[in-house]
């Protein structure tokens, strides 16, 4: 085709040589070498040059019909014409190439356009991974996996240390990589830092070979398609997290509403109760009468009772739902907690004696006043209820090294043998009277302030004494 | 015949916790009268000039906050706040906000009447706008900053004489954690509730027979602290 270009050339300028002149007979050889040099390999085009120089000087220069050049001025331009030639022939076959790889980038920016979109009309992860895979799949002819990290699939053929080394280093491997450069597929992380997203795993068709289908710009491409499908995998995790908290938001919005309901509708008339019938107990009429001032006395022990059952079933509701944000723990004194038990007692006027011993000067630790006094109320009452022969109850707070104990003691029956603080259930009790709701709110109660919660018999010369509960709190460091 | 002129208001939407407070307090000598709306108690108090009110937060007409700010305008009489939500931020906001005491629902009358003899006693104590304060042997001079425990003077440090004379402004009235740190070690402290635990411990150390169980200076459980006051 060359060739033909060059006769034809050959014969126009032979044909129109007197009003050409010798420059445009150039030109006209020139314009031939363009068209060679953007339409064939520059190997082509350069030997095309060289044929051109060699027929202008045989057919156009004096002496015409020899390849003898008569003068200095046309040895100058056959040798301008042929560093021309070559010069053209080289400029024009790297802008065709650069057409061309304007042309790639072009079609890859216009995949990347629609994989974006159909990207961004998925809202879950199974969608994402088959609409991810099936685009790159058709794009490229090769067959696309989204592995998950954390529970690798079966459904393709790799190395499980592999999966877990591009996973933690962020870095792919495969093919075209300095990382197991034989291996027949390529693991393309989500995140180029180490994490525990996704890897996209890329492999021939069957009975076909990566080695020989894939390129090293093809793994580029493919690797920014993945930072587009991380962005998106990115992009449903926080559409999920945001409707995960929105939901919790309104489950905590309704158990706030429940909670405020049922504290309003329960201690309401309980103050009633309670109240008139501590106020009926001190009208003199009320005192001098025995059976009346009994009766009163019943309603107010039972008004207390039920007080004591709502607060624990609220208490209860409350602690089990309370998100981590609401806790809050602040710098407690063990000698405080002590006199708040102590005040509590004193104030409730019931008539429990206990018995009490600190040793923890100085010490503190990070605990909700609040609950631990409740926590230790429920203990003491606990404990209240099994005594025997009227013993008191031993309450005593000791610090060590690494932590501070509180520690409840009884003389009663103990607990059944073998029994520890993983057997205790909710509205489980052995007893006549309770809900069996004051060990779980312990439980509950340590769990939230990651103390430990020890429930033991005492055993003294072989025979059981009574029963021990601790709660055992790491004592606080201070801040420098 | 003194408690008998001792008027006191209660600001209570439910007629049957009103009518038994009303009753007890009657029965002690005390005159009362009743408000279950919020309008209504800021009519009765401009009215009746009470020597103390027992408050109610939860009213049909608002927060019975709004009162306590009401009457903080006009007087120092004591506010004893009753109320069953419990929340602890809601008990800190009453006393910044000047209540002296907060009583959880449902309470015994007997507590009742106890917290009520304590706040008349110590408003009573308050009215002499007297420099010294008498807690049995303890006894604090405001004036001249000396403490003295049974006849002997008791030597504190700079931290610990702030803080007992910041509490013995107003015995009884419960000083947050915030309040102290504060006024004693400065705002950027507020956090720093350790520091106050410590000298807490070691002021009570100095100053109480056992310090598990404090007469002069009293833990209000996740709000602060409070001097005696009887």
């Amino acid at each position: 085709m060359s060739l033909l270009l060059l006769v034809a050339a050959t014969w126009l300028s032979d044909q129109f040589a007197q009003l050409l002149g010798s420059t445009g007979i150039t030109m006209l050889f020139l314009l031939a070498m363009v068209w060679i040099a953007y339409a064939f390999e520059l190997g082509i085009a350069l030997m095309a040059a060289c044929l051109a120089f060699a027929i202008i000087n045989y057919f156009f220069v004096e002496p015409k019909y020899t390849f003898q050049v008569g003068s200095i001025e046309s040895w100058a331009s056959l040798i301008s014409f042929l560093v021309v030639s070559v010069v053209i022939a080289s400029l024009v076959k790297r802008l065709k190439s650069q057409t061309l790889l304007s042309n790639a980038s072009a079609r890859q920016a216009e995949f990347a356009r629609k994989v974006s979109e159909r990207l961004a009309e998925v809202h879950d992860y199974s969608a994402l991974s088959k609409v991810a895979c099936q685009q790159l799949s058709e794009q490229y002819a090769l067959t696309f996996k989204v592995l998950d990290t954390t529970q690798p699939t079966e459904q393709v053929v790799f190395d499980p240390h592999a999966l877990t080394w591009v996973a933690s280093t962020g870095q792919s491997m495969g093919p075209y990589t300095h990382n197991w450069p034989d291996a027949e597929y390529w693991l393309i992380p989500f995140s180029r830092l180490p994490s525990e997203l996704p890897v996209m795993w890329v492999g021939a068709h069957a009975g076909k070979s990566l080695m020989l289908l894939g390129t090293k710009s093809m793994l580029l491409a493919i690797q920014s398609h993945v930072v587009q499908i991380s962005q998106a995998y990115q992009r449903i995790q926080s559409e999920i997290r945001a409707k995960t908290a929105e939901l919790t938001a309104q489950q905590e919005a309704m158990q706030s509403a429940l909670l405020a309901s049922i504290s309003h509708d329960m201690r309401t008339p309980l103050t009633s109760i309670w109240g008139a019938s501590t106020a009926l107990q001190q009208l003199p009429n009320v005192q001098v009468n025995t059976e009346t001032a009994h009766l009163a006395s019943i309603i107010v022990s039972q008004a207390r009772h039920l007080t004591t059952t709502t607060e624990n079933i609220l208490s209860l509701i409350r602690l089990e739902a309370m998100p981590a944000k609401d806790f809050k723990l602040d710098w407690q004194s063990p000698e405080e907690i002590m006199a708040l038990v102590t005040t509590y007692y004193q104030q409730r006027g019931d008539g429990t004696e206990i018995q009490t011993h600190i040793d923890a000067e100085d010490a503190l630790i990070l605990a909700n006043p609040h609950l631990l006094l409740q926590a230790i109320v429920n203990l003491i009452d606990n404990a209240k209820q099994v005594a025997q022969d009227a013993a008191p109850i031993k309450f005593e707070i000791y610090a060590r090294e690494g932590d501070v104990r509180f520690v409840v003691e009884d003389s009663g029956p103990g607990f059944p043998p073998d029994f520890n603080v993983s057997q205790i259930k909710k509205f489980s009790t052995t007893r006549a009277h309770g809900l069996g709701l004051g060990l779980p709110i312990v439980q509950q109660i340590a769990k939230l302030h990651d103390a430990d919660f020890i429930i033991e018999n005492k055993v003294n010369s072989n025979k059981q004494t009574g029963a021990r509960v601790m709660l055992i709190f790491k004592r606080a460091q201070l801040p420098v | 015949m003194k408690q008998a002129k001792t008027s006191i208001l209660i600001v209570e939407d439910d007629a049957q916790i009103s009518e038994f407070l009303q009753l007890s307090l009657q029965s002690q000598g005390y005159a009362t009268s009743i408000a279950t709306h919020l309008h209504m108690a800021k009519a009765i108090f401009f009215d009746t000039k009470p020597d103390l009110v027992i408050l109610d937060l939860g009213l049909p007409d608002g927060d019975g906050r709004q009162f306590i700010h009401k009457v903080r305008q006009q007087s120092d009489i004591p506010i004893l706040v009753l109320s069953a939500r419990q929340m602890e931020q809601e008990k800190v906001d009453c006393f910044s906000d000047g209540a002296d005491d907060y009583l959880a629902k449902p309470f015994g009358v007997h507590e009742l009447l106890a917290r009520v003899k304590v706040a008349l006693k110590r408003s009573a104590m308050m009215s002499l706008r007297d420099h010294v304060v008498h807690l049995d042997a303890l006894v604090i001079d405001r004036e001249n900053q000396v403490v003295s425990l049974n006849d002997e003077v008791v030597h504190l440090t700079p931290i610990e004489l702030k803080l007992l004379l910041l509490l013995a402004r107003k015995p009884g009235k419960a000083y947050s954690h915030r309040q102290l740190l504060t006024e004693v070690w400065g705002a950027e402290y507020v956090d720093d509730t350790h520091y106050l635990r410590i000298h807490m411990g070691r002021l009570r150390a100095r100053l109480e027979v056992n310090s598990a169980t404090p007469r002069y200076i009293l833990t209000e459980a996740g709000v602060g602290y409070r001097l005696a006051s009887i």
